[in-house]
């Protein structure tokens, strides 16, 4: 292994021991900055990725209650009823997906502040 | 690229080797194929990533490195704390597998595997058997009261639960449709511009020298593609910890 940067100027040579304490009074440092500086955030959700989000939530749902509804018309075969209740769920549930999608996204957003 | 060709060419799947088991059609196909490279080329870039664990990490210890402790610190760690341990090899593997399929579908010529739905869901779905056997596995049947909504009156429930199943249902669809949407869409926006270019130039005139428009409309949307890319294979990554960590701590969302 070659250290490379300054490190490298007084690193060299095979003794362990000072090395070691350079690199555990580095470790330090970094912790250090690493504590002043907020919660590291993961990737940045753009208003690209936003838009994809929510609308996949809420379209999903529809699609669930609509299937949901034709399997029980076609199981019991009371044939408008299920589709019709069932799409109501599956649109109710869209925008409970919508809405804990988008309070996950600006809950996410919060920590990044 | 002749003028004939379908923007959504790129995305059919074709024989390779083709294998048929009890009137079964298993051939070794583009799909299986690209597959297989991506898992390989993950392989590949962890194991040389960790060969020589140097303390001052080379180039692609680094890599290595930062890709493991965005899914471990900043994406588990952070969604699921200590609980999140015991999925952290699911979840990176989920990862490192949407992530070089969805980079090695930007090469061109290659496939996109992610484009898929099938692929998608298939991915979708072994999360949510998952989620199903952890959240039974931890709370029993107590698992249900996920799909109780706590705070609300009782004279509402008729109508919150089967919303909330409706919604717990819709999760594989949406993890999977969002996915094969993002890279169908991406991709058939690179050869739709792609393709003005070459029409354009063949048209001769003024516009060959106007074709300049969509090749650096082209390049920008490679540009977004990369991110996208990326972004979705961490989206991924973090809606799976969400499910994981709703069956494990019921009710805390």
């Amino acid at each position: 292994m070659r250290p490379r940067g300054p490190v490298a100027t007084t690193q060299s040579g095979p003794d362990d021991d000072p090395g070691q304490k350079r690199l555990d009074e580095l470790g330090r440092k970094i912790e250090a900055v690493r504590e002043q500086q907020p919660a590291s955030k993961p990737a940045p959700s753009g208003r690209l990725n936003v838009v994809y989000r929510l609308s996949t939530e809420f379209v999903a749902a529809v699609f669930v209650g609509l299937a949901l509804g034709w399997g029980f018309d076609a199981l019991t075969g009371w044939k408008p009823i299920g589709i019709v209740v069932f799409s109501m769920l599956g649109i109710g549930a869209a925008f409970y997906n919508v809405f804990r999608a988008a309070r996950q996204l600006s809950a996410e957003q919060d920590k990044k502040d | 690229m002749a003028a004939g060709h379908s923007p959504m060419e790129q995305f059919a799947i074709k024989p390779l080797i083709p294998i048929e088991i009890g009137g079964v059609d298993l051939s070794f196909t583009n799909a299986s194929l690209w597959m297989l490279l991506a898992v390989a080329a993950g392989t590949l870039l962890l194991t040389l990533g960790v060969k020589r664990d140097g303390i001052v990490p080379g180039r692609t210890q680094s890599i290595v490195e930062l890709m493991y402790d965005f899914i471990e610190r900043q994406t588990v760690g952070a969604v699921m704390g200590e609980s999140g341990k015991k999925f952290f090899p699911f979840i990176f593997s989920l990862f490192i597998f949407i992530f070089f399929t969805n980079f090695l579908g930007l090469i061109p010529y290659s496939f996109t595997v992610t484009s898929h739905i099938i692929v998608t869901f298939a991915m979708a779905l072994s999360v949510f058997v998952l989620v199903l056997a952890v959240g039974f596995w931890t709370h029993g049947l107590h698992f249900f009261s996920l799909f109780v909504p706590s705070g609300a009156p009782a004279w509402i429930m008729p109508l919150l639960v089967p919303i909330e199943i409706i919604s717990f249902l819709s999760r594989p669809i949406s993890l999977s449709v969002r996915l094969a949407a993002n890279m169908l869409a991406g991709h058939t926006m690179l050869k739709v511009f792609a393709g003005f270019v070459v029409t354009m130039l063949s048209a001769g005139g003024i516009l060959s020298v106007l074709s300049i428009a969509p090749l650096i409309a082209g390049v920008l949307v490679t540009a977004l593609e990369v991110l996208v890319a990326a972004i979705q294979a961490w989206v991924f990554a973090l809606l799976t910890c969400i499910y994981l960590n709703e069956a494990v701590h019921l009710h805390d969302h």
